[in-house]
């Protein structure tokens, strides 16, 4: 914008009438040309008399301060001191300044707690948002995000429910067996990879996300190991976690709270109170030990099988 | 690395993620500079939560193609500065503290440094509760976040003169309190060597 420009714009840009991209472009002309913005002071105080904010105290325009006052007056010499502190003053007025603060120790003083500003500021605290913070604003914004259960009960709640049910129980069944599967392979892959998304979102650390996964992987491959020779006890198996679905869906939310939670231990004793009474919790078996064989009998007792599982320790790996 | 630009015209279009990314991005400071204007850790927190839910209420208006950084800006500045209108009615009534206000005379040794650091932290606090909105927030905005005048002056909608007078008033009535603060102490501390 050229000065010209500016003078035409001027009365509307003092009564705040001025829009972009003009707006802009006359608070930058007024930055750099000190002529203009001269004219502007004495146009928006023709206009406004100061202040246009309601402040407790309003403030006495600068310039008219110094109509009124021959530079000897404390309230304007301090003023320009702290102005001063942005940009030095013309050489003329820094003179009477420095003449006037010679003379007058509660200016020097002023000036001298001016200049200590900025040590003040730098002792102002820092404050660092913590999790909880950010959470609520995405909570309070665009809501909790999806858990395992949100994810579940959508694929119960469409009509397709037959596949999508089986796609959750898939996802129960890698939750559980890994992808030790063959049989399941596509289903498994698609509901491992939802698995890690959700696991990704619940859990914030990496490292986490991989360790729970690892321990269920593990648990997954115990189980799999016994069960890979006998795919139809498997089907049986998936089937009665398929007809348990109301108690799936449950178990899932659990689950959700406790991923969320980070409380892995609980999630473990969660997927042994639902997959136990189904005959689908691992038997108890260190890593590495030879496969178990004849247990997969439907009429054979599972409390023991249950209770004894998982151990502390792939709990807090 | 996106704009903030592009984030938030992502954001309107409900991508999740990308709302994610700019509250990260901008929580810092946007809670640091709500705690600047009110000085208390806990009423910082809520209002810093609050101008990112007007943000994102906001988004329909927003018109794309503008500085997202001056829209923020105008929105938090705006909120921070009704609160602390509101807050300033309320402390006549109620005379609440600021954080990290203990007594400000201390019996304890002036030579330990960490002391003094505490109490010139309790002074400026205390200073700035003094100033008018208009001055607290020409510090906030000029010597703690550190805007140009041009933009102060376009998210006051007031020409750079006036902004800059402001600035120099608002330094003047923080200096007076610091003096007046420090006077106070050192009063106190002389009383304590009778
Ligand atoms: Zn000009
Ligand atoms: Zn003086």
């Amino acid at each position: 914008m050229i000065c010209d420009r500016f003078r035409a714009v001027l009365s509307r840009y003092v009564r705040g009438e001025l829009v972009e991209p003009e707006f802009g472009a006359a608070v930058e002309h007024e930055a750099i040309c000190s002529e203009c913005r001269e004219a502007a002071l004495l146009a928006w105080e023709a206009v406004e008399g100061g202040e246009t904010v309601a402040t407790t105290a309003p403030l006495l325009p600068l310039e008219s301060l110094l109509a009124r006052t021959t530079g000897s007056d404390c309230s304007y010499v301090e003023l320009r001191v702290a102005e001063d502190l942005d940009e030095p003053l013309e050489v003329a007025l820094r003179a009477r300044i420095e003449d006037h603060l010679g003379g007058c120790a509660s200016c020097r003083r002023m000036r001298e707690i001016l200049h200590e500003l900025p040590a003040f500021y730098a002792l102002y605290p820092v404050l660092k948002p913590d999790r909880a913070f950010t959470r609520e604003i995405l909570d309070r914004t665009i809501g909790p995000r999806p858990g395992f259960l949100e994810i579940v009960r959508t694929l119960w709640r469409r009509p397709e429910a037959v596949f999508e049910a089986a796609v959750a129980c898939a996802l129960v069944t890698v939750l559980i067996f890994g992808r030790s599967q063959p049989d399941y392979t596509v289903m498994a892959d698609r509901a491992e990879q939802l698995v890690s998304e959700q696991l990704q979102k619940v859990v914030p650390e990496r490292a986490s996300v991989h360790g729970v996964r690892d321990v269920l992987a593990q648990t997954g491959t115990s189980v799999g190991d016994f069960l890979a020779p006998r795919d139809g006890h498997l089907r049986r198996r998936v089937d009665g976690v398929y007809t348990s679905a109301v108690k799936v869906s449950s178990w899932m939310e659990r689950a959700g709270i406790d991923l969320r939670n980070g409380d892995y231990q609980a999630l473990l004793s969660d997927l042994r109170g639902v997959l136990g009474p189904l005959g689908l919790y691992p038997k108890p078996r260190a890593i590495g030990e030879a496969p178990e064989t004849g247990v997969e009998d439907d009429t054979k007792p599972r409390g023991k099988t249950d209770d004894s599982v998982p151990s502390q320790d792939a709990g807090t790996r | 690395m996106k704009s903030d630009e592009e984030l938030f015209e992502q954001c309107r279009l409900r991508d999740t993620g990308a709302w994610e990314t700019l509250v990260q991005r901008h929580q810092v400071r946007m809670l640091n500079l709500a705690y600047q204007f009110c000085g208390n850790k806990e009423e910082a927190r809520d209002l810093a939560q609050d101008i990112f839910i007007r943000l994102y209420h906001s988004m329909e208006q927003y018109q794309p193609g503008r500085p997202f950084k001056t829209w923020l800006n105008s929105l938090a500045r705006n909120l921070c500065i009704d609160n602390y209108r509101k807050r300033k009615k309320d402390r006549r009534l109620v005379d609440k503290p600021v954080d990290e206000f203990y007594d400000l005379p201390s019996a304890e040794s002036p030579t330990d440094h960490k002391l003094e650091k505490r109490q010139r932290r309790e002074i400026l606090m205390r200073a700035l509760e003094t100033l008018g909105p208009a001055s607290r927030d020409a510090i906030v905005m000029k010597d703690f976040q550190n805007m140009s005048l041009e933009e102060m002056s376009r998210l006051l909608g007031l020409p750079v003169g006036t902004v800059k007078s402001r600035i120099s008033r608002a330094r003047v009535d923080l200096g007076k309190a610091i003096l007046k603060l420090e006077g106070i102490k050192s009063w106190s501390e002389a009383a304590h060597d009778l």
